[in-house]
């Protein structure tokens, strides 16, 4: 390689000096790491947190629900509702859906959810949402 | 280790997460992370923007640092690897106003000859533009950085002679890009 080429290339390859902006720009787009024990604490804290709301979402009031079913009289968990009541779709004869969702919220029953349902009778399936009540379609 | 006493100290002391330390690597090491960045891009913007994602790199990743290689080749590596990552082949090189012009604008040069200085940096960084990435890196390695062959294998993890050989190609590149311009006497071979 000649001179000329090692010399222009030394010339235009040249260090430079970084703008006094750079360590600006560093510091604002986040915040320099701190030290590791810190990084630890941090951990250890979100940790404990979600231990605790775990436990007391889902373990502390378990006791509790246990003993209401323990000491609830049968006649009170099991709703007094014919055995040929399909909940599902199509509300027995004579009466509308938002009747039979009712009675089986104020009876303990698990479809007590779908007593929110709008005071129509046209609300049709509480589950689906059809208005063909006439039939099973779930 | 390849640390040196005070190196070591001041990796140690960003590993505990000294803020002072921080900035006094940075300050070590600031020129040459931009200036490996504007020589492989061209470009003042984009060149701010590899060095700041390289010492955001650095801070975020020191902890792990262990010290097997020099913090200059680990840096080196850092910013090879951002200049890579960040390749825009769209991009001009531009020329850096301030920088150019104490160079070009010699004291004693005439007008005409400035002109000329001017228009041959033009084509000696354009050419450099067009070179490969890998082979421009090579380049930008040695000139800009002045490392040795060793030392850029380090860098890019590649073997001696790989470098020994992309450098050879670059040079016959340019050399084949520049040679009508070299004055006369002065002849490429």
């Amino acid at each position: 390689m000649s001179k000329w080429l090692r010399d222009e290339l030394a010339r235009n390859l040249r260090p430079v000096r970084a703008p006094e902006s750079l360590w600006d720009r560093i510091e604002r787009v986040t915040e320099v790491p701190t030290a590791p024990a810190l990084h630890w604490t941090r951990w250890a804290i979100a940790a404990t947190l979600a231990f605790t709301t775990i436990v007391g979402t889902y373990w502390l009031p378990g006791p509790n629900l246990r003993a209401d079913v323990r000491t609830t009289p049968a006649t009170l968990l099991k709703p007094d509702l014919p055995a040929e009541w399909d909940l599902r779709c199509a509300p027995p004869s004579g009466r509308s859906a938002y009747q039979v969702t009712n009675l089986a919220a104020r009876r303990g029953h698990p479809f007590a959810l779908l007593a929110s349902a709008p005071k129509t009778d046209e609300a049709g399936c509480q589950v689906c949402h059809s208005t063909s009540l006439t039939q099973h379609h779930l | 280790m390849v640390l040196e006493g005070t190196e070591r100290e001041l990796v140690a002391a960003c590993q505990r997460g000294d803020r002072d330390a921080f900035r006094a690597v940075f300050e070590l090491h600031k020129d040459r992370v931009y200036s490996i960045a504007l020589r492989f891009t061209g470009d003042p913007a984009a060149a701010m923007d590899i060095a700041q994602d390289t010492f955001l790199k650095l801070f975020s990743c020191i902890r792990d640092f262990r010290g097997q290689s020099s913090l200059d080749t680990f840096l080196y590596r850092l910013v090879v690897n951002a200049c890579l990552d960040r390749r825009r082949k769209d991009r001009r090189l531009l020329p850096l106003v301030e920088e150019w012009a104490a160079t070009l604008l010699a004291k004693d040069a005439t007008p005409t000859e400035n002109l000329l200085r001017n228009e041959v940096a033009d084509l000696v960084r354009s050419a450099i533009e067009k070179l490969a990435p890998d082979l421009r890196m090579v380049i930008v390695l040695r000139y800009t950085e002045g490392l040795a062959y060793d030392e850029i294998a380090a860098v890019l993890g590649c073997s001696p002679g790989t470098v020994a050989s992309r450098l050879n190609r670059a040079h016959k590149l340019l050399e084949r890009r520049l040679g009508h311009l070299a004055p006369e006497g002065g002849r490429l071979v």
